[in-house]
């Protein structure tokens, strides 16, 4: 994936911004590193384009203690907006997690996770159980992080419905009852979901109108997002959203928040 | 000489300058060093902030053909965190692109991890030799594949994977070139007089796919703890010995290259 890959398919897609996330700084989701230099010199060449994040995987200086405050101080100055996507496999509140998260809560940098379901074989991302207790202890520990979930174990929990066998996936149909991302969204200021890939576009639309419902009742806490990540990908989540927005299912104003100005609200502009 | 180890790039220090090209360079011909092997940064978190990556060592190779040698780095987690992972089309890309070996491995994990019998398998197949950091366990402030008191895994890797020539570096893997070594002294640099031969010299004799890197302090300090000793340990591993100097620092202190010299010249 190329910067003009990314630009052509942004413009055929009406996208006018996009964050562009580092690459490979965690060993267990990528080979090839894509740094956070790397896109700082995307957006150098692309300054009305693109929204730099920086990346740093939890373990560098392997300490609970480790200092990363002057790294992302020199990040800021550069022009990162937020740091992620977070995918070393970690429980999500280890010692060396929550390191990071508060320094990078001090420097203002929202948090972008990846949340799986375990910490295990043939996984990225960080870990947390059934229920999400570990991302609401780390909320109320971290109240100065601004957090931004994404993945199938964040959206799963959007029903109550959901249970080990289907929470790592796409689980389909009907929402019983809002599960806990929806609680959680509500209930704490320092949380919001990025709507992204499989995970975020399952969870609005496999049950139509509870989805719609949802992003009422969440519309100051949630974030466009595609996760184009390949050439050519196909985003569903842009004409859904148009759709709804054009067929009355959602407002406008519920829109325009999802679609930019929470992001704004962010710094992530 | 040709030094298995050094590295470009930034360390995780703040305000410290990178190791450039040009010093590099500048290093090696202070030392009389015609050839230098690089290594990558970064790659696994727990060693670095940022990287230098591999395609950056390939560059800096392209420029100095004559006196860079590089080597490319991977964690054994990359990929899909299992050990399963393809790995083979990755080695080949960069065996073509002229890197030589695969290192420095310094990813937190147990050396016979299966992560890492399945990497280090395949760097075996792509006829890439691996050069390891060893550390004395899993633990905080620390980085390098982790192995025991005596070196069992090492050796357990060494008798699975004989197509796989490992070169080993650091404090956990020279402190057992003594049979006198414990776990305070294990994960440092133990000083003074070696009472008999320890285990990396058994490893180095006994197994054909084992290397000793003679770089940094550990390596040094292996050699030059007790003279005689290190002498006859060269003289005896002389077929099993890397000259290096893990130069990662502007004007870094390299004693081993004067202390070689000397030893040459005195003939000891």
């Amino acid at each position: 994936m190329t910067e003009d890959e990314l630009l052509q398919r942004m413009d055929e897609l009406g996208i006018d911004k996009a964050v562009i996330l580092p690459l490979g700084m965690t060993p267990e989701c990528f080979m090839l590193p894509f740094d956070t230099e790397d896109v700082l010199a995307v957006r150098h060449r692309h300054p009305d384009r693109i929204i730099p994040f920086c990346n740093l995987d939890p373990r560098s200086g392997h300490s609970p203690e480790a200092d990363f405050t002057w790294v992302f101080e020199e990040w800021r100055d550069a022009g990162c907006k937020g740091l992620g996507e977070l995918t070393a496999n970690l429980p999500f509140d280890d010692p060396m997690c929550l390191n990071l998260y508060c320094q990078c809560g001090r420097v203002g940098f929202p948090v972008l996770f990846h949340l799986a379901v375990q910490v295990a074989y043939g996984l990225y991302g960080v870990a947390d159980e059934m229920g999400l207790p570990r991302l609401e202890k780390t909320l109320r520990e971290c109240p100065e992080t601004i957090f931004i979930g994404h993945a199938m174990a964040f959206w799963a929990e959007i029903a109550s419905n959901v249970d080990e066998g289907t929470r790592g996936g796409y689980p389909p149909g009907p929402v019983a009852g809002p599960g806990r991302t929806p609680h959680l969204l509500k209930q704490y200021p320092n949380i919001y979901g990025d709507l992204s890939a499989g995970s975020g576009f399952n969870a609005i639309s496999r049950d139509p109108e509870f989805g719609y419902r949802f992003l009422e009742e969440c519309q100051d806490k949630l974030l466009f997002g595609t996760d184009i990540c390949h050439v050519n990908q196909e985003v569903e989540i842009v004409p859904w959203l148009n759709d709804a927005v054009v067929g009355g299912k959602i407002s406008k104003a519920c829109y325009e928040k999802i679609a930019h100005l929470n992001a704004e609200k962010l710094g992530i502009k | 000489m040709i030094d298995i180890h050094t590295h470009l790039g930034r360390s995780a220090q703040r305000g410290e300058a990178p190791v450039d090209e040009n010093e590099l360079l500048r290093r090696m011909d202070e030392l009389g060093i015609e050839k230098a092997v690089i290594l990558a940064r970064g790659i696994s978190p727990e060693c670095s902030f940022f990287h230098f990556t591999n395609e950056d060592v390939i560059a800096a190779y392209r420029r100095h053909p004559d006196r860079f040698i590089p080597f490319c780095k991977l964690d054994p987690r990359n990929g899909t965190n299992s050990p399963d992972t393809d790995f083979s089309w990755v080695p080949e890309e960069y065996r073509a692109g002229g890197c030589r070996g695969v290192g420095e491995v310094s990813a937190q994990l147990y050396l016979d991890d299966p992560r890492c019998v399945n990497f280090f398998r395949q760097c075996g197949d792509a006829a890439l030799p691996v050069l390891f950091h060893l550390v004395p366990r899993i633990g905080y402030g620390l980085y390098g594949l982790a192995d025991d008191r005596g070196l069992p895994r090492l050796e357990k890797v060494l008798q699975l994977l004989p197509g796989t020539t490992f070169v080993g570096h650091a404090m956990a893997f020279w402190s057992e070139i003594s049979a006198q070594v414990d776990e305070d002294t294990r994960g440092s640099y133990p000083a003074g007089p070696v009472p008999a031969a320890g285990r990396v010299p058994e490893l180095l004799t006994q197994y054909p796919n084992l290397y000793g890197d003679l770089s940094a302090g550990s390596g040094f300090n292996a050699i030059s703890r007790d003279p005689e000793f290190g002498y006859r340990f060269l003289e005896d591993c002389q077929d099993k010995l890397l000259f290096g100097t893990d130069i990662c620092h502007v004007n870094q202190d390299v004693p081993i290259v004067p202390w070689l010299n000397e030893a040459r010249s005195d003939g000891t």
